[in-house]
């Protein structure tokens, strides 16, 4: 009676497009790193040296033209990297690290006034007041804007992995292993984290779009490291004058920043989506 | 392609012819059904979860998931609906058809104010009058005050009879219900299916239920449904007197029925006051829980106990406190007074004060299948650990321990690695009562543990219950609103009233010679299917179904 097409497996289409997403943002996100931290190496030209006439465009000097010291675009990203991806990457896991062991832990205890009151003082500071107080205070040291970092997504990664963990430590799967005389410890590790890891994970990938976006703003001002030693951001800001004559002295860097932040925010969803799975 | 036009003046006649659905992995759905609906009767569709009975009913609505592949045909009153233009489908939705599903009241905009909430449902101008009407049809007042409230201020059962207002307010003559009372306690289901019966006349109707007393009360045809095929269907009361198929008999078999009390074992207790040492022992219980709206006293000085192989049932309404008693004697609810004695020892009120042996000695199995698994825990590592913690034997060996345990319980070993979100309600429940197991304890309390199962699922934990009471001398404590349930497994019953216990005694002793008026109330309003079909049936005569003889309900 019935149509044998009916029968027929469809496509998963869903899984698939899901997978595809990860390989590709996981290979973008690869090759960025690989570049960062490698590129100093096999860049054509040492940091900081001139080699032609500033703003030239591409293909006269270097393929993406020179920029506004006639120092080559290209080796200058290879050179601008491992500030840019190293420092927001060490901060966002020092912060979540710290953030996410203490909001699990509150989590047994959802309503703390105090660690409260803590966290709505620091997310009430301005996130830039924060990082040019302790840029003043400590000079340009690249653990100045790690630290700003970890003091500005602390409180985030509390509230999040608190209320993501809150969940699961007042369920009754948690009552019963509390009845048969589990350990916090226990509780914390075989009931509660396996429940808030896929979450977490993908609030952790937001954190770190965000400290990149710290990081590279207080760079733009000024407080980036100082010359022959570059960054992307400060890339950016130097050559904002000259975009009309070599529009790649800023859009390399720029497109460099959005090939990190984006695919780590995707890919970070795609891995906590496949662990919830 | 022109439509018909749709007309919503009279009670309309569906049809549907041969229709199939599958899931985009080529899984059958529906298989080949065919149902002719005649103007103005009722169709209850019964079937166990999985069956395909929301799925046909969503599909006389034209909402088939745009995933599902679909072939055959339905029509109302002539018009194609699948496959049809939106705007048929539309007009049939907002102006030709009434549906109420599962938790009516979460269909209510908390923000919106009743007369919004029935007038956005009106289909011509939303006036006064009309709203009245709509409010009047289902016994809700209609004054200015009333009117300008908002869902929160009303009562749970004002919030089922204002969805069905709303539901109703377009007019139309098709009424499509899924479960609408699945959810709710025996009082208020009772008061829905009453309001519901009320607006069967001059409508077709269909209901959805895995609950064939439910049914009982409003069909005239019954559909039965297994595994998305048509099994069995035809005039009510006559398919239910001679089922056809086994699948029917036994589905009536596993209804809760008042009047299917079942054998009364031997009395534990001596009537002159010689009591066996009990397993639980409860004292002047005193305990509240706090709501929104402030403290409800759960227990007011309520004492009992329970006897090693006895099943108590303790039984009252939703909101009661039923659960506060239960978490009060595992000791994750601090009580205000009274005594908690297990094994005739007085035991510390807090879980946390009692020794690792006394915790054993009582386990509780909870309502919700699915918050009592962790879902990302697979549930023969949740039980193997049960049985190492409990019994203090080796991690290797609680496996093979909690394996047995697994069969005892009636589950295949090949579900031991499965998480619970692959595992259906009754196999969770199965889990869960394995996991108590592991402590090998006295006393199992149950709250409300078959209540969220389909009524066929349920008799068959229900028996389990039976059977592990019986053979490890197990005390059990059955908390219930659900009389039909109480009949097939309680040897004595407590009836709680405001905190209070109104009444107990053996089961035949409550429910023959109520004396309390909320034990009536209960007695009155739990549906039985044997009742109803007497009420229904034109002879009055004892006839027999299924092989069993109906007996006559008990005097209320």
């Amino acid at each position: 009676m019935t149509a044998p097409s009916l029968l027929a497996p469809a496509p998963a289409r869903h899984s698939r497009s899901l997978n595809l997403v990860a390989v590709v943002t996981g290979a973008i996100l690869i090759a960025v790193v690989v570049l960062a931290v490698f590129g100093p190496w096999f860049a054509p030209h040492p940091a900081g040296q001139t080699i032609g006439r500033p703003l030239a465009n591409t293909g006269a000097d270097g393929w993406l033209g020179t920029d506004r010291l006639g120092r080559d675009v290209w080796s200058q990203i290879l050179h601008g990297g491992r500030r840019t991806v190293i420092i927001p990457l060490v901060a966002t896991l020092a912060a979540t690290v710290a953030g996410d062991t203490v909001g699990l832990l509150a989590g047994r205890r959802p309503r703390n006034r105090i660690l409260d009151a803590v966290l709505m003082v620091i997310i009430a500071m301005p996130a830039m007041l924060i990082l040019l107080l302790l840029l003043h205070r400590f000079g340009k040291s690249a653990w100045v804007p790690i630290a700003a970092v970890v003091v500005v997504a602390f409180p985030y990664s509390v509230r999040y992995a608190r209320s993501a963990s809150a969940k699961a430590w007042g369920s009754s799967f948690v009552e019963q292993a509390r009845l048969r005389g589990e350990s916090n410890g226990w509780i914390l590790r075989h009931e509660v984290l396996p429940n808030v890891a896929g979450p977490v994970l993908s609030d952790t990938g937001l954190r770190f779009a965000t400290s990149v976006q710290l990081v590279t703003a207080a760079s733009f001002l000024g407080f980036g490291p100082s010359a022959p030693a570059t960054d992307w951001a400060t890339q950016i800001s130097k050559n904002l004058d000259g975009a009309s004559l070599n529009l790649w002295a800023i859009a390399a860097p720029a497109l460099m920043i959005a090939l990190l932040t984006v695919p780590a925010n995707l890919l970070a969803d795609r891995l906590a989506a496949r662990i919830e799975q | 392609m022109t439509a018909q036009p749709l007309r919503f003046d009279a009670a309309p006649k569906v049809s549907i012819d041969s229709l199939t659905i599958a899931d985009p992995g080529g899984r059958l759905i529906l298989s080949d059904v065919s149902l002719e609906i005649a103007e103005g009767t009722t169709v209850g569709i019964v079937g166990e979860s999985g069956s395909g009975k929301s799925t046909l009913l969503r599909a006389i609505l034209g909402a088939v998931h745009r995933d599902l592949r679909v072939e055959g045909a339905i029509a109302v009153d002539g018009t194609p609906i699948l496959g049809a233009p939106r705007s048929v489908v539309a007009r049939l939705r907002r102006e030709g058809a009434a549906y109420l599903g599962q938790d009516p009241p979460a269909s209510l905009t908390p923000s919106m104010r009743v007369e919004q909430l029935i007038a956005e449902r009106i289909v011509e101008r939303a006036t006064f009058r009309a709203i009245t009407e709509a409010l009047h049809a289902v016994q809700l007042p209609a004054d200015r005050e009333f009117r300008r409230r908002r869902p929160y201020q009303l009562s749970g059962g004002q919030q089922q009879r204002l969805a069905l207002a709303r539901a109703l307010a377009n007019r139309s003559r098709l009424l499509l219900l899924d479960e609408p009372t699945t959810s709710l306690d025996v009082v208020t289901q009772a008061m829905v299916l009453d309001e519901i019966a009320r607006q069967q006349s001059g409508r077709t109707t269909v209901i959805v239920s895995h609950d064939l007393a439910v049914v009982a009360q409003l069909a005239d045809w019954l559909v039965v449904l297994r595994d998305g095929e048509i099994i069995e269907q035809g005039p009510f009361i006559d398919v239910v007197r001679q089922p056809a198929s086994d699948y029917l008999a036994e589905i009536i078999d596993a209804c809760p029925d008042l009047a299917k009390k079942h054998d009364q074992r031997p009395a534990h207790s001596a009537p002159g006051g010689h009591h066996l040492a009990s397993a639980l022992k409860v004292d002047g219980l005193r305990a509240a829980y706090e709501t929104r709206s402030g403290s409800v006293v759960a227990a007011a000085d309520v004492s009992f106990d329970v006897h090693p192989g006895e099943c108590v049932a303790l039984v009252g309404a939703s909101g009661s406190g039923k659960s506060t008693i239960a978490r009060s004697v595992i000791g994750v609810h601090a009580p205000e007074a009274g005594t908690v004695r297990l094994a005739d020892k007085v035991v510390a009120p807090r879980a946390a004060d009692r020794t690792h042996g006394e915790r054993r000695r009582v386990q509780l199995i909870a309502q919700d299948p699915w918050a009592a698994l962790n879902p990302r825990r697979r549930v023969g590592a949740a039980l193997a650990r049960s049985v190492e913690r409990f019994r203090g034997v080796p991690r290797s060996q609680a496996g093979k321990i909690g394996l047995d345990l697994f069969e005892r319980v009636g589950l295949h070993p090949d579900l031991f690695n499965r998480r619970p979100d692959r595992l259906s309600g009754g196999e969770r429940q199965r889990v869960a009562i394995a996991i108590a197991l592991a402590a090998e304890p006295d006393v199992l309390i149950c709250d409300e543990s078959t209540s969220a199962l389909d009524v066929s699922i349920q008799a068959g934990v229900l028996d389990l219950l039976a059977e592990l009471q019986r053979e490890l001398s197990l005390g059990v404590l059955f908390i219930t609103h659900d009389l039909g349930v109480v009949a097939r497994i309680a040897d004595r019953v407590l009836v709680l009233d405001d905190g209070k216990l109104c009444e107990h005694g053996t089961l035949s002793e409550v429910f023959d010679h109520p004396h309390h008026e909320m034990t009536r109330h209960l007695l009155s309003t739990s549906p039985s299917l044997s009742a109803t079909l007497e009420e229904r049936s034109p002879s009055h005569i004892h006839q027999h179904a299924g092989g069993k003889t109906l007996e006559q309900p008990p005097p209320l």
